[in-house]
């Protein structure tokens, strides 16, 4: 099974490749295939977590040689196929894997037409993700990086709401604007350093290699950071980058929507948390602060504008808004640092990593979940303003005792496992920064106002005579597809441990990186003199050395 | 004992409200009921036993689990029964096992009991929680615990948009406490590096014992030495100090005041919490809208267990209030505000649940006067017998309401008492302790608390001898109040003659069934007895004291002198509230009476009435002054900053690109000659540019040719 | 009787053919570097004509054609001339490309013209023009 991470990454592929061959008319077959399908790639994943060893190292690794030629052009290392798994991608590998079989359950009645084709989208789309989640080579993540893109495309485009095409077309500008910026980064950064490794380079950074830690190349370093930090801001999405979200979540039919918040939008966080900060530790403590503070403004006015909503969807996607905005704080924790001791330092940014990292989990369980329980009831009553509905507790008691618990694991009450990271992200950025996390936990007021606002006005109150007409308890489908969703909220809620014990090496490594290079930082500013510098090129190609016009 | 034991007594009304969580509408009420009965009623019996072990060898019994632990932050499922557990675990399952009886006769009309029964036991185990953790997080995990299930409780009839409505505004109030205790977790982990109680104890310990301070009533106590992760800081501030000093500053630019420091914020951000969980000033609003609920809840929840979570979590964590004298004054001072302006709103109340939340309110003020007076034991005390006396009270105003079918205005009330005769005599029992007349349990009790708020002599870190009289008097102003509002409440409810006619045939009216009658029986013999456990050290000696006594070990009592006798503040009391009952009591047999007209006559107690009557318009407050301008300001930066300004930025560039592109539409014209044309044309263009021989030196062309020839 | 007939084979020298010769000799007055490209030039320069002047698609067709071959005349005649060491032949193969290319622009270019002719009627340029901004 050393081939596990490709046999991962294109069965879903292989799958879109298999639907091709079956007839268009026969829909439910189409479904079957597709659901089944994706369930197998769930249980092949699973093995990745049986065989994992809990180090910070990448795992399952596989290395290819790609475009050879790229490399005799420029001299520069040549991109690879390499893909590995390591603590940070593991749980979101899995969640990738987990949530396309219950995003496709969910919708299946919702997609009516052109069932073929979505499905063909949605395995497409797989791949993509778990591609991105994948690639240790920058070519090669920014080639799967695309691949998503098209597909989420197409999906809001051809299956969404009556202003699909706008909503597909902002979506579709807003990350290729980011991904434009990114490429320019990748090729900057890569023909500079010589490689296009990830874990080469992070070796380098580990090394001190001096193009990421020395005094020099701190206008490109700074350039490089801020394209990395944009794109995948736009993904996440980071205020005041945000407004392309709502639109597409109210437009994106519901697997869509699943996918985007549940899926897509990690991406963005797992790609600051991959590469924008083990690779400029001395950005993220120079420009940490200005990303912290938009994020925990992120996370005041995401909930405030959920507050504004009428429509539930929008809602549940402003509130996308604000909890991403705590996985970004705790990411950006240790940038904020201000204390003078040095010692609790790593657990600082331990703590709130791994509080990020289960953030990014969670909200992807639960407000997945929130976003099929509100396609459930658009299908049955085709709106999705919370005026239309009222006291309908009355006539769906099991589908209100799920969307409530849904409901408490996203305003993060203990025993969810939405606690866990919200706790773990402020509980460290409180060490490192009080007031930013103190203003930030006002957060945790008003996700419980908007929330409780939304299962109020829907679930409770007097029943509405004219809203009745054919709201229908869950039925045994839709409870298969919410079951495993409700149970892992729980269990991640009550037993985290064998979650956290698996990603901790990989984010404490992070987080060391990050703390060596506040000592490296020092020593670079004190050894100014060109020889001194020299001897830690670890480089690949080591006649590549630093330019002194890049002062 | 096996000391994993302890773990059945949150976990078997788990396993109970799993049954009948999932078991739904296969249960009746009285299935259901008994379910949970017997559930919580195990919980009781092994609570017991873990007492009788603790009281016996004086042992701490403790189970720990793994939760989570993550980069040197560790929170395990670590239950323990000390001495004040064990008292709480009583309580919580004692008081809560005799409600889940009484509910199964009270809950027999509903739809829906199984639910009810699953959520009452949902709020035991998360009330376990609460008192049995060994940590903060596992203490939070209860509270945000009960919360919810309080949530779920009082929005339990959802159909009607007020009970929902009181249940959100329970819960979203609550939040705002949790704030507050959340960030005084963060603050703990901070120093500390644990959060941990023990552990945190054990800090604080080594701290005093290495500086060679002792911890003592009154004892002051530099607390920025208590830090322990964080001496670089103490350190910067003694720089700060230093320099600030050379260069002549002012004072107060470097003077640190003592007390004012992390340990008075954490405190004060915990009581934060505990403002918001056990409703005082300026978190109360919740509460008596709480009373939406079942009234076993109200008993149960709002009266009882729940809202004392912030007293009990004071007292948890009494060893940091004792070196944080700023918070305990401003605990003192909130509770015996508290204790007053609820007594002064329930004063007029209409509403018998309504009478009874505030009285709620203005007790749990009571318990914080002692908690801020640093007489922990007597705070807790209180909390007992109010457990078993405000349950009483809420379950015998229940057996009215049952009667009455659900009728709660006392203005329909009337001449119950002969027609609910069981019901009236427990209900005296539970006024004659609520009033505090003795000797019936709230007496010792709130006996206790007076006295002890007089010997308060420091006030916000000071020296201050005035303090302690202040706090006296409004302590005594609100037994005042009590004596007024319950025995306003009796006579309303029970003497005098019926006025429901019209609503309600006073035939219709009949005693509840048994189940409920039995537990009022045993609650108001536990109302007029449970208070002889702390029957003051002055009458009977320190030992007589089973109370203080078994806490010690937790909790040390400090001796209290006074100037004057405790008699003399005994007997003050007990003379005020005997001769208030009486007064009000008489008074309000009939519904004009020389009080009421006073109201209309005289303008000043007009006044008082309308303010008392519509709660002080705090609610109308908070409306003006928070929920408006959040969700008006939620609109409008949704309308101006999100779809305006920042979409409309976006908007604005992708239209400027389209009138570009709407611009240049002549160009294309559609005829492909055209369109060859102007490639070639570019072709040329850019051949012009670069040049002919650059193209040829580019090619290598020139190089090439020049070889052959 | 045997026939003894002269075999058929003609044994005369054979004429000057001067029509051939004149045409080789001008095509080695063509044959150089600067020859090539001239005769690329003429050809890409009349493809050229033909596309932007010509409004009859098949010519337009034609001319295009005629453009990529000039394109193949250099390609192939630098790859020729060339003495840089080109151990692929370089040149020749990207002829190759380019025919191969050609053939399917062509094929493609044609069935577009049969539908036009189909459903217009005409392969004139000027009577599809429904792409106008």
């Amino acid at each position: 099974m050393d081939k596990i991470l490709s046999i991962i990454v294109f069965l879903p592929a292989l799958g879109a490749l298999l639907l091709t061959f079956v007839p268009k008319a026969r829909k439910d077959d189409l479904r079957s295939i597709g659901f089944f399908w994706t369930l197998l790639i769930f249980l092949v994943s699973l093995y990745l977590p049986l065989k994992f060893v809990s180090n910070a190292e990448f795992q399952f690794e596989e290395q290819y040689s790609w475009v050879d030629s790229i490399a005799s052009a420029d001299d520069a290392g040549a991109p690879s196929y390499h893909l590995g798994l390591d603590g940070i991608s593991l749980f979101l590998v899995l969640l990738t894997t987990f949530i396309t079989p219950i995003a496709l359950l969910g919708a299946w009645k919702y997609i009516g037409e052109r069932v073929k084709e979505f499905l063909i989208a949605m395995l497409v789309l797989e791949t993509g993700m778990l591609g991105a989640l994948l690639a240790l080579d920058f070519i090669l993540f920014y080639v799967f990086w695309e691949v998503m893109l098209i597909p989420m495309y197409l999906i809001i485009g051809m299956w969404g709401g009556p202003r699909k095409v706008y909503a597909a077309l902002k979506f579709f500008l807003f990350t290729l604007a980011g991904s434009v910026l990114m490429f320019l980064a990748i090729i900057y950064l890569c023909s500079t350093v010589g490689t296009y490794d990830f874990a080469l380079m992070r070796e380098m950074v580990g090394a001190g290699e001096p193009f990421f830690l020395g005094p020099h190349f701190q206008t490109a370093r700074m350039f490089i950071f801020f394209a990395f930090v944009l794109s995948f801001a736009i993904k996440v999405p980071l205020f005041p980058l945000h407004t392309w979200l709502p639109d597409a979540h109210v437009e994106a039919p519901t697997p869509g929507s699943v996918i985007l918040a549940a899926v897509l939008l990690k991406l963005g966080t797992y790609g600051l948390l991959r590469f924008a900060i083990p690779l400029f530790p001395l950005e993220v403590r120079e420009y940490g602060i200005i990303v912290a503070a938009l994020a925990v403004i992120g996370i005041i006015y995401g909930a405030l504008m959920s507050l504004a909503q009428t429509d539930m969807k929008k809602l549940v996607a402003y509130s996308s808004v604000s909890h991403l905005g705590y996985v970004v704080l705790g990411l950006f924790a240790l940038g904020i640092y201000t204390g003078a001791s040095n010692d609790i330092e790593g657990t600082v940014s331990a703590i709130a990593l791994s509080g990020s990292m289960y953030i990014m989990l969670g909200h992807g369980l639960s407000t997945g979940a929130l976003f099929l329980l509100v396609g459930m009831l658009y299908e049955r009553k085709h709106t999705r303003l919370m005026s239309d509905y009222g006291g309908i507790a009355k006539l769906m008691p099991r589908f209100t005792a799920i969307f409530v618990i849904v409901t408490l694991s996203s305003i993060g009450l203990p025993g969810t496992n939405g606690f866990i990271g919200e706790f773990l992200v402020l509980l460290g950025t409180f060490q490192a920064n009080r007031w930013l996390a103190a203003f930030a936990s006002i957060g945790v007021i008003l996700g419980a106002v908007y929330m409780l606002r939304l299962v109020q006005k829907v679930f409770f109150g007097p029943l509405k005579q004219e809203t009745s007409h054919g709201l229908t308890d869950v039925s045994p489908r839709e409870l298969a597809t919410l079951f495993p969703i409700l149970a892992l909220i729980v269990i991640m809620g009550v037993a985290p441990q064998p979650f956290l014990s698996r990603m901790e090496p990989a984010l404490e490594r992070v987080a060391n990186d990050l703390k060596r290079s506040g000592n490296a930082k020092v020593n670079a500013e004190e050894a100014v003199k060109p020889g001194a510098t020299g001897d830690l090129i670890l480089n690949a190609q080591a006649h590549i050395a630093p330019s002194p016009a890049e002062d | 004992m096996n000391h994993d034991l302890i773990l059945l007594i949150p976990l078997i009304p788990l396993l109970g409200f799993a049954i009948n969580g999932l078991g739904g509408k296969r249960f009746n009420v009285v299935g259901s009921g008994l379910i949970a009965s017997v559930a919580v009623t195990i919980s009781f019996v092994v609570s017991v036993k873990a007492f009788l072990h603790v009281r016996e060898t004086g042992e701490v019994v403790s189970s720990v689990f793994e939760w989570f632990e993550v980069g040197g932050f560790e929170a395990h499922f670590g239950f323990r029964i000390d001495q004040l557990s064990a008292i709480m675990c009583l309580v919580v399952t004692g008081v809560g096992a005799l409600i889940h009886v009484y509910s199964i006769g009270y809950m027999d009309r509903d739809k829906n009991p199984a639910k009810f029964f699953a959520f009452l036991n949902l709020f035991i185990f998360a009330m376990l929680c609460l008192v049995m953790g060994d940590n903060l997080i596992l203490m939070f995990l209860g509270w945000e615990g009960v919360g919810l299930c309080s949530y779920l409780l009082i929005g339990f009839w959802y159909e009607e948009n007020a009970n929902a409505d009181a249940g959100k505004k329970a819960f979203i109030v609550n939040r705002i406490g949790d704030f507050g205790f959340l960030l005084a977790i963060f603050l703990i982990f901070f120093h500390f590096g644990t959060v941990n109680f023990d552990e945190m104890k054990g800090a604080v310990d080594d701290e005093l014992e290495n500086d060679g301070y002792v911890a003592g009533a009154g004892e002051i106590v530099n607390e920025g030495r208590v830090r322990k992760t964080l001496f670089v800081d103490a350190e910067h501030e003694a720089g700060r100090e230093t320099a600030l000093k050379s260069i002549g500053a002012p004072s107060w630019t470097w003077q640190r005041h003592v007390g004012l420091g992390a340990l008075t914020i954490v405190c004060l951000l915990l009581f934060v919490g505990a403002t918001g969980k056990s409703a005082q000033i300026p978190l109360y609003v919740w509460l008596p809208d709480a009373m939406a609920g079942p009234t076993p809840v109200s008993a149960l929840i709002h009266a009882a267990t729940m809202v004392t979570a912030g007293v009990y979590m004071i007292a948890r964590l009494h060893f940091l209030y004792d070196l944080a004298p700023i918070a305990q004054s401003v605990v003192l001072l909130v509770g015996a505000v508290t204790a007053v302006w609820a007594g002064f709103i329930g004063l007029t109340q209409f509403d018998i649940k309504k009478v009874l939340a505030y009285s709620t309110v203005s007790q749990l003020g009571f318990m914080f006067m002692a908690m801020g007076a640093g007489a922990y034991s007597a705070g807790i005390f209180h909390l007992v017998t109010h457990a078993f006396f405000k349950a009483l009270l809420f379950l015998g105003s229940g057996a009215v309401i049952y009667a009455c079918h659900h009728e709660q205005d006392m203005r329909r009330y009337g001449g119950l008492g002969k027609r609910l005769p069981m019901t009236y005599f427990t209900f005296i029992i539970g006024a004659l302790a609520l009033t505090g007349i003795a000797p019936f349990s709230g007496f010792f009790s709130k006996d206790e608390i007076l006295w002890v708020s007089v010997n308060a002599h420091q006030f916000l870190g000071a020296e201050n001898h005035i303090f302690g009289w202040t706090v006296w008097a409004l302590g005594a102003l609100a037994a005042v109040f009590t004596a007024c509002y319950s025995w306003r409440m009796v006579s309303m409810t029970f003497h005098g003659s019926y006025r429901g006619e019209e609503h309600l045939p006073l035939s219709h009216v009949h005693e509840a069934p048994r189940t409920m009658r039995y537990v009022l029986m045993i609650l108001a013999f536990g109302a007029a007895t449970v208070g002889f456990i702390g029957i003051p050290p002055f009458i009977v000696g320190e030992s007589g004291n089973m109370f203080n006594g078994f806490l010690d070990p937790m909790i040390h009592t400090a001796h209290h002198e006074s100037a004057l006798s405790p008699w003399f503040f005994m007997i003050v009391t007990l003379a005020l509230g005997i001769v208030f009952a009486f007064v009000v009591g008489q008074n309000f047999v009939k519904p004009d009476n020389r009080i009421t007209n006073l109201a209309t006559t005289n303008d000043v107690v007009r006044r008082l009435t309308l303010w008392s009557r519509a709660k002080l318009y705090v609610d109308e407050f908070y409306n003006v002054v928070i929920v408006q301008p959040v969700m008006w300001g939620a609109w409008l930066l949704f309308a101006v900053v999100d779809q305006g300004l920042i979409d409309g930025i976006l908007n604005g560039a992708a239209k400027g690109t389209e009138l570009i592109a709407r611009a240049m539409r002549p160009l294309q014209t559609g005829e492909l000659n055209y369109y060859a044309m102007t490639i070639v044309a570019g072709v040329l263009v850019i051949l012009a540019f670069i040049g002919l021989d650059d193209i040829s030196a580019a090619l290598g062309l020139a190089s090439a040719s020049s070889e052959i020839h | 009787m045997a026939d003894y007939r002269l075999p058929t084979t003609d044994y005369r020298l054979p004429t000057t053919d001067y029509r051939l010769l004149s045409m080789i000799s001008i095509a080695h007055m063509f044959f150089t570097p600067h020859g090539m490209m001239f005769l690329a030039m003429l050809l890409f320069l009349t493809g050229v004509y033909a596309v932007t002047v010509r409004r009859n698609l098949i010519v337009v067709l034609m001319g295009l054609e005629l453009m990529l071959n000039a394109v193949n005349v250099a390609l192939v005649s630098f790859n020729y001339f060339s003495s840089y060491e080109s151990v692929f032949e370089s040149g020749q193969i990207m002829a190759l490309m380019v025919i191969a290319v050609a053939a399917a622009e062509a094929a493609v270019g044609l069935a577009i013209l049969v539908v036009l002719m189909r459903t217009r009627g005409s392969i004139d340029a000027e009577k599809a023009q429904e792409m106008q901004g």
